[in-house]
């Protein structure tokens, strides 16, 4: 009996999570956001060892089109990807204000780590280091929405090279 | 007979600098690359010593990332590559995969010793 509140919360918990995704509301969106900014996601202070010049960009837009680009696109603004408006959170613009008012160690601990809620995973070993600072650098310098095309594994020419 | 001098000697100092610039290895190691490491992981050369890499891909296409060494050698499987170099420096050169392979490919490290004189 004294258990009770704890096996309704964990009921409570299965039965949300095994819900129908659905997009989140504007609080709990703020909230999160606020949250991850402010609170979860670490690096603030860390600096981004590699130097902002055009072929760190070209080695950032290398590495993204090898990984990033199944849900990010091309350009990092979703191009193309069918699912990216359907997931929960969907998956954001890295070119919103955003993504773009975090910290370059904040977003290369995101690449690291991963982020929840959302379908950010940790990238931890899949890539390196010099890659992930790389596309940091890159995501600073996106090109237009649109401009790189889509993603050939979602246009039925994937045998294609994605890099462009 | 002044100006055919001059040509000999003109094309001496070429041929010289052709010699210089495409020095003979004096030594090759075999490197295979997998996912996701490489075989052997750790290598020792000297300072000022020629060194080519023979390097071989036992799966997928793999690169030889070594930045601080001047060396980035794709190797795709079935097609040996190679690279040569001279190291100037001692010390330890970190490389890595610079060409995304898959779920380990971050892993993927290689480490060149580099001895003095």
């Amino acid at each position: 009996m004294r258990d009770l509140p704890l096996l309704s919360a964990c009921a409570l918990s299965l039965l949300l999570s095994a819900c129908r995704v659905t997009a989140p509301g504007r609080a709990e969106t703020g909230l999160m956001q606020w949250t991850k900014k402010h609170i979860t996601v670490s690096g603030k202070g860390i600096r981004n060892p590699l130097p902002d010049k055009e072929q760190t960009v070209n080695d950032g837009k290398a590495a993204f089109g090898h990984y990033c680009i199944v849900c990010h696109g091309l350009d990092g603004q979703n191009t193309g990807v069918p699912f990216a408006a359907n997931l929960s959170p969907p998956v954001p613009s890295l070119a919103s204000k955003e993504v773009q008012s975090y910290a370059d160690g904040q977003l290369k601990w995101i690449i690291d780590n991963g982020i929840a809620p959302s379908g950010m995973p940790a990238s931890h070993g899949i890539l390196n280091d010099d890659e992930m600072w790389s596309i940091v650098v890159y995501l600073r310098h996106l090109p237009p929405a649109g401009s790189l095309g889509e993603p050939r594994v979602y246009s039925g020419e994937e045998d294609g090279d994605d890099q462009k | 007979m002044m100006n055919a001098r001059m040509v000999m000697l003109v094309a001496l100092c070429v041929s010289t600098a052709e010699c210089m610039a495409t020095q003979e290895p004096e030594r090759t190691i075999e490197i295979h690359v997998h996912r996701y490491a490489f075989s052997p992981s750790e290598i020792t050369v000297r300072k000022g010593e020629t060194v080519r890499l023979k390097l071989f891909s036992d799966d997928v296409t793999h690169s030889l990332l070594i930045k601080d060494l001047g060396i980035n050698q794709t190797v795709a499987k079935g097609k040996p590559a190679e690279v040569t170099f001279t190291p100037r420096q001692a010390g330890d050169f970190h490389g890595q995969c610079g060409r995304f392979c898959g779920s380990g490919h971050g892993q993927m490290a290689i480490a060149v010793h580099v001895t003095g004189d």
